[in-house]
């Protein structure tokens, strides 16, 4: 939750964290089943008024795909890299 | 989720520690280049049921790691049932723990191009945005992925632990492709820790185009259907009898529309309620606030049960959903059935619904489960990182 957090803020640095539970389903369910804990840390910040997943001319922000590849950048190399 | 987000954003609960400067971590030129020629190429594949192109994009993407160097017993295409998987592995020394996995799902659902305003399989980068179908819903995330193994790889990262990517071929239906990894592939994934999916949690933008809220998912309900179906030998409609296929069923679904799952919680759930105590107005205000402190407090959770989307995250919800009936207009039924989708609270075994779905629709009609068989939902809280 932190380095995803440390993550976040780089390019967001107003964004307040939470944790949630989705009613919908992820592959996240299975590796749960397996003992394998899941966290859903998507790199995409977008409007609710924008967000047309598994519907019509769906869409992301430009910056926010751009944006996506810090944040990933920070998670890996801060939970995988020198200690 | 959009009404959680807008309750969260007035709360005061950071887990943040000091930001680090943007220009040290945000991406150069190259690879921003990089990752949308990922991103275009991948669009372009239809990796819905229609399309079936998933083994193309796992090759395409196998051939990127393979280019890059990593090891040819490092990245596995799993071909499974005209769909595939892709696992990668960026082999770290260990020295800061056990393996982490990334997830993220190649195929999508359908699309029209006779719906859609541009063409769904093409990317499209106007006013803003980049369309395509996919282009959230995950190939934002596979792009971002491939494209941050690609970069730290050039530069030379060493993990101190193994980083695994998972990029699995069905997860909009049947996930068969991630249950056959964890069956029967297990030993690719090591003795993973933990892992993080791009399919879920996120970020919301306001009006002005600033991050003001962002959620880690931490837990989910498990999707199951089930079908009840009351049978019966029939006869002529002249001469009806007591027992009857369709009010037998109509029975039991009246039993399913009184009854309501006993109360659950986690810590998850505990800490969203939390945090939209400080935003929910009068009584449900403070019944949040008191079941997040007392979960056991039976007043509170009726309050709760009252507004929909709070009661659906305090216990298993299963609702009928399809109703189907009869043969002839002038024939006593000699069946009927309805579909019935749950949505169980994570620890609770799909099989143990199942039990308390035929206890509630009696000895005359039969419940049996419908689509792929799951077994159930796990939860645990936020971990170490």
């Amino acid at each position: 939750m932190q380095a995803a957090a440390r993550a976040v803020h780089i390019d967001y640095p107003t964004a307040v964290m939470s944790p949630y539970m989705s009613a919908g389903a992820t592959d996240g369910l299975f590796f749960r089943a397996a003992g394998i804990p899941t966290y859903g840390v998507g790199a995409i910040f977008i409007s609710d008024n924008d967000d047309f997943a598994h519907g019509l001319n769906e869409r992301v922000p430009v910056d926010s795909f751009y944006n996506g590849l810090t944040q990933w950048r920070v998670m890996l190399t801060e939970l995988a890299g020198p200690q | 989720m959009g009404d959680w987000i807008r309750a969260l954003l007035f709360s005061a609960v950071f887990f943040c520690g000091a930001a680090s400067t943007a220009s040290a971590q945000a991406p150069s030129d190259a690879q921003r280049a990089q990752a949308r020629e990922i991103y275009e190429r991948i669009i372009a594949f239809d990796t819905s049921v229609d399309g079936a192109q998933t083994p193309a994009m796992a090759d395409y993407l196998a051939g990127l790691f393979r280019n890059a160097g990593f090891a040819a017993d490092d990245v596995h295409v799993l071909p499974l049932n005209g769909t595939a998987g892709l696992l990668v592995r960026y082999r770290g020394n260990g020295s800061a723990g056990r393996p982490i996995v990334l997830l993220a799902h190649m195929d999508v659902v359908p699309a029209l191009r006779s719906d859609w305003e541009r063409d769904p399989f093409t990317l499209i980068e106007e006013r803003g945005f980049f369309f395509g179908r996919g282009t959230i819903d995950n190939k934002g995330g596979i792009a971002q992925l491939t494209s941050t193994f690609l970069a730290l790889r050039a530069e030379g990262f060493a993990p101190t632990r193994d980083l695994i990517i998972w990029f699995s071929g069905d997860e909009e239906t049947s996930g068969a492709t991630t249950e056959a990894l964890l069956a029967n592939h297990r030993d690719l994934l090591g003795n993973a820790e933990y892992a993080l999916n791009s399919d879920a949690g996120g970020g919301q933008l306001d009006g002005n185009n600033r991050g003001v809220a962002y959620v880690v998912q931490t837990a989910e309900k498990t999707y199951a259907s089930f079908t009840f179906t009351a049978r019966n030998p029939g006869g002529h409609s002249s001469q009806p009898r007591e027992d009857n296929a369709i009010y037998d069923l109509g029975d039991a679904l009246a039993r399913l529309r009184a009854f309501q799952f006993p109360v659950m919680w986690n810590d998850t759930t505990i800490e969203s309620f939390r945090n939209a105590a400080r935003v929910f107005p009068g009584a449900e205000g403070s019944a949040l606030r008191r079941f997040a402190e007392n979960p056991g407090d039976r007043v509170a959770a009726r309050t709760l049960s009252r507004n929909v989307s709070l009661s659906s995250m305090m216990r298993t919800t299963c609702v009928a959903t399809m109703l189907a009936g009869g043969h002839a207009e002038n024939a006593l039924p000699q069946s009927a059935s309805a579909t019935v989708n749950c949505r169980i609270f994570p620890g609770v075994a799909v099989d143990d619904v199942l039990s308390e779905l035929r206890a509630i629709a009696g000895s005359k009609v039969e419940v049996t489960p419908l689509g792929p068989h799951r077994t159930q939902a796990t939860h645990r809280p936020c971990g170490p990182t």
